[in-house]
């Protein structure tokens, strides 16, 4: 369940608890007890759980050769996959930041029956297994399935074709996009509306002119934080994807396969060419929530 | 709101939406959480007891599926614990102290995020398996971590890792320093104060972090697919049995099992839901 | 063009915010919507914008009924309290924002609105800051931007909510004086909330005085301090005191004393007095201690503990420290409960030059020039009069109420 929330040691450049120029050498004195114990064990856990075995990839990646890894990285069926991960992400996280906004708004502007229900199902994609999430939306969507048999018969077909593939990364996307956005437009300021009106805005202006723009950076980062998280998906795609090589078989999947081949090094570079697009992405949402804090601190 | 009796049509509120666009944009929104959250959840039930509760208990006391209900248990008993303590050694270290280096820590804190969990595996493959440096040295003594249960935990430690820490910094971002500064003047050591005064502030946050950890390492599937081995009665935590029952075509089996993590999902949910409404309710308190 | 607000009431659910509310604005005036919070003054201007909807009456622009008309099409300029500047908006944009979305027939061409905005931001002299953010500006510089975006539209009615509130003391005293003058100077018929009375007595017209969603008194800032019309306005605008009293025989009584001749009916009275329009007095009708004594400005200012029984007709058991229900008159057919002094209960102010201060503990007599009678509260909880006894009249016939100067 990784709620979209902000990092909140980067948020806090400002003076810690001594004046500023008491800071000697690389850390503040402070009164409080306990920081070498508990950075110790930080560092020493990040390190054995996380950053070795990170290390061991990237060692294994460069023991390839770079003539090697060309050759690995530009196979057609990597670049299928690469593509089929990435282009079906990035619509699911376009559907979700259309109607994830329009849930958003929904739960935080009006107060209907059933409002508490739906906030609460919305985290659901964080707490369901992505296997469990993966068959029922198989089941749901299949050919026989309640939702995809009216769609056959309407001639979409979704289970076992690309359009699985976006469906399953909806599904664990959405509460990405509306939970980053329900605080900011809790945050919108009645006055805002109220002048933009008084103005003589009409109400359709006022959304699109003064609470759209508003809304930007929590939005950019919903949608780069569901398309992040929807490129690494693996287990709600794999059963509802149908993965044929080349047309519907993710980049996730194209490791596990490898795996089960042995051929240890085609993994390795499809998950360095697949590590490399998450930081990437990493960085570009620390950059959107830096802009979004900004614009939440400087209210006022 | 009483109607104007002399305004014989009234104008559109100043702001929110007409009548008309409100219940539009409810209904929207509702059928479309309808299709892509609530049916899902409530074909995993419909699928399962389609063939009557006794075919589901039957499917549920499996030896196979037993074995897998223990070992996700196991595995959870392991590695949740082991991320309450970083969580709040980390929580700690970066919230009560100034240091260099402090927003790169938080962002190796939250890196597993950022990572398919098919890569959370790979990594553990790559440095314990058979061409890694360490891969002949275990298995010369005998050591198997990979396709058992050290490798299932390792993976499963990876990716649930942020879960408590990152709910215990902003609040104790948030809550500063002062409290603990007040307990050591009353003369309380450093456990003391931890024990009795910062741990009563975070204690809803923690237990939130310890759901949200517990239900992603009950459920994990990409990273513990690909270091268990899928040894049926073994290596399967429950997860992996779905997908090997699926696969097979025993649907019936596989949502039965389903049913199983469908149901510690929303147990979470309805936790999580309790504990923000008891805040909420504490808020208001404090307010009135 | 005028506005009138006609037997306008607005209620939030049971909460009735304005209460048979009627109110003539005249074309180019600056008034002030005074009260303490919650009397319904920012209800009473939100009103008027058409962002609340009454519950029942009328708001009339000239001779338009303003019911049918929207937010939008009411075409007034609302400056909020803390100003609701759009901050993802330069300034100019700001400014500019009511011209730009306007329908397309009305609107101006870009350029156009550009020159409009700039000129607006010269009128209220922050030109140079066009490209900034909100955030970038001080709270006087938001101020006036709020102002200019308001006025860019050509507003029929300039409506303030507050709008010296969010600003430190030395800002608003400046901005004040500048929005006189600006009002002076463009014309535009201005209506703006405030709960500083020096506020709204410097600066308007006129002053509406607002209390529990009603009308209390509308005057000029002169008329207003000097002929407060209800006991609310006199206790709300400026220092005062109050005291039972009662008038017997078309003399006042207070605290056991003749104070004199008043032109009143007979009856139980509320008397105000500033603390000005007090005056020491060996011969004062009005007898008591002083409990404290402080600096204000060029005076001093006294509490004065009245005592109901001069001296010399007091019975001599009853110290000047004593309880003042022990030394409690004989009760009169209209003083069901003996033993209750309330004029000695709550001190009133008096001010004093400080040459001639009283030390704290001393006993003074001292006249009020220049009293103000208001009927009594329809039910008292207590008795609110001593009865005067015969004889017991030191006072020399006061002056009448509205003829007297003030003391200070």
């Amino acid at each position: 369940m990784t709620a979209p929330r902000t990092v909140t040691a980067a948020a806090s450049p400002g003076p810690g608890p001594g004046p500023g120029p008491a800071r000697r050498g690389w850390r503040a004195p402070s009164v409080i007890p306990g920081f070498g114990p508990t950075l110790g064990i930080t560092l020493g856990y990040l390190g054995l759980v996380v950053l070795i075995p990170l290390a061991a990839l990237v060692w294994r990646s460069t023991e390839l050769g770079a003539a090697a890894f060309w050759d690995l990285a530009r196979d057609p069926r990597t670049l299928a996959a690469l593509r089929t991960s990435f282009g079906a992400a990035l619509i699911a996280a376009g559907v979700n930041a259309v109607f994830g906004a329009l849930v958003a708004w929904v739960l935080v502007r009006y107060r209907f029956a059933g409002r508490r229900l739906l906030d609460a199902v919305v985290d659901l994609p964080f707490a369901l297994p992505t296997a469990v999430a993966g068959i029922a939306l198989a089941a749901l969507y299949g050919p026989q399935g309640w939702l995809g048999k009216p769609l056959a018969a309407l001639g979409i077909q979704v289970a076992y074709a690309p359009a699985g593939i976006v469906v399953a990364l909806v599904f664990v996307g959405l509460p990405f996009v509306v939970r980053t956005l329900q605080p900011v437009i809790a945050e919108i300021d009645r006055e805002w509306e109220e002048a933009a009106a008084s103005l003589g805005a009409r109400r359709a202006q006022t959304v699109r002119r003064v609470i759209a723009p508003s809304l930007l950076p929590a939005w950019a980062t919903g949608f780069a934080l569901a398309l992040a998280r929807g490129v690494g998906e693996y287990g709600s795609v794999i059963f509802i994807a149908g993965n044929l090589p080349h047309v519907s078989e993710i980049a996730p999947l194209l490791i596990v396969i490898k795996l089960e081949e042995f051929n240890y090094p085609a993994a390795t570079a499809v998950g360095v060419m697949m590590l490399s697009i998450s930081f990437a992405l990493l960085l570009v949402i620390n950059l959107l929530q830096a802009w979004n804090r900004r614009r939440l601190t400087d209210a006022r | 709101m009483p109607a104007n009796p002399t305004a014989p049509q009234a104008p559109p509120p100043p702001t929110g939406e007409p009548p008309l666009v409100r219940a539009g944009l409810i209904a929207v929104a509702m059928a479309f959480l309808a299709a892509f959250l609530l049916m899902p959840l409530v074909s995993v039930f419909a699928e399962a007891f389609a063939r009557g509760p006794a075919a589901f208990l039957a499917a549920i006391a499996e030896p196979d599926a037993l074995a897998a209900i223990r070992l996700t248990l196991t595995v959870a008993a392991i590695a949740v614990p082991l991320n309450i303590v970083f969580g709040l050694a980390a929580a700690w270290a970066v919230t009560k102290f100034e240091f260099r280096g402090k927003a790169l820590l938080v962002t190796l804190i939250d890196l597993p995020f950022s990572v398919s969990p098919v890569i959370s595996g790979l990594i553990y493959v790559l440095l314990f398996g058979a061409g890694s440096a360490l891969g002949p040295w275990l298995q010369g003594h005998g050591l198997q971590v990979l396709f058992a249960l050290p490798g299932i935990v390792l993976a499963t430690v990876f990716v649930t890792l942020p879960f408590v820490a990152r709910e215990l910094i902003p609040l104790m971002e948030a809550q500063g320093t002062a409290e603990e500064e007040a307990a050591l003047t009353l003369g309380a050591g450093g456990w003391a104060t931890f024990r009795r005064v910062t741990l009563p502030n975070v204690r809803f946050a923690l237990l939130y972090g310890v759901l949200l950890c517990n239900a992603r390492a009950m459920g994990e599937f990409g990273a513990v697919s690909v270091v268990s081995g899928h040894i049926r009665g073994v290596t399967n935590t429950m997860p992996l049995h779905v997908e090997i029952l699926y696969n097979e075509y025993n649907f019936l089996a596989a949502f039965a099992v389903a049913t199983l993590l469908a149901l510690l999902a929303l147990v979470t949910l309805a936790a999580k839901t309790a504990l923000e409404w008891q805040r909420s309710q504490r808020r208001r308190a404090a307010g009135a | 063009m005028d506005v009138r607000i006609d037997h306008v009431r607005k209620e939030f659910g049971r909460f009735a915010a304005l209460d048979d509310t009627s109110l003539t604005i005249h074309d180019g005036e600056l008034v002030a919507l005074l009260g303490p919070s919650g009397s319904g003054k920012t209800t009473l201007l939100r009103v008027l914008a058409g962002l609340e909807r009454p519950s029942a009456g009328r708001i009339l622009f000239g001779d338009q009924d303003a019911a049918s008309l929207s937010v939008q099409e009411r075409n007034i300029g609302f400056v909020f309290q803390h100003y609701a500047l759009f901050k993802h908006m330069t300034v100019l944009d700001n400014v500019a924002f009511g011209l730009s979305v306007c329908p397309a027939r009305r609107r101006p061409p870009r350029a156009e609105i550009a020159a409009r905005a700039r000129r607006l931001l010269a009128l209220v002299q922050i030109d140079g800051l066009d490209r900034r953010y909100p955030d970038q500006l001080s709270g006087g510089q938001r101020q006036r931007v709020a102002l200019a975006r308001a006025l860019a539209t050509d507003p029929r009615v300039l409506l303030l909510d507050e709008p010296f509130g969010a600003l430190d003391a030395r800002v608003r005293k400046d901005l004040r004086h500048w929005l006189r003058g600006f009002h002076d100077r463009t014309g535009h018929t201005t209506v703006f909330v405030t709960h500083d009375q020096d506020e709204a007595l410097e600066l308007a017209d006129r002053v509406v005085v607002m209390n529990a969603g009603r009308v209390e008194q509308v005057a000029d800032p002169d008329t207003l301090y000097d002929r407060p019309a209800s006991p609310f306005v006199f206790a709300f605008i400026g220092d005062s005191s109050s005291l039972p009293a009662t008038v017997r025989a078309g003399r006042l009584w207070v605290a056991g004393r003749a104070l004199g001749p008043v032109p009143a009916a007979d009856g139980p009275v509320r008397l105000f007095f500033r603390p000005h329009h007090a005056r020491l007095a060996d011969t004062g009708a009005l007898v008591g201690r002083v409990v404290a004594s402080r600096r204000q400005g060029d005076r001093r200012r006294l509490d004065v503990a009245l005592r109901p029984d001069a001296p010399s007709d007091a019975p001599s058991d009853a110290p000047p420290d004593a309880p003042s229900d022990a030394a409690g008159p004989p009760h009169s057919a209209d003083l069901p409960r003996p033993g209750d002094a309330p004029a000695a209960s709550t001190p009133v102010e008096i001010d004093v030059a400080t040459d001639a201060a009283p030390p704290v503990g001393a006993s003074i007599r001292f006249d009020i020039t220049r009293p103000s009678l208001f009927p009594a509260p329809a039910a008292p909880r207590r008795p609110i009069v001593v009865a005067p006894r015969p004889g017991t009249a030191l006072a020399p016939p006061g002056p009448k109420p509205d003829r007297a100067h003030a003391a200070g």
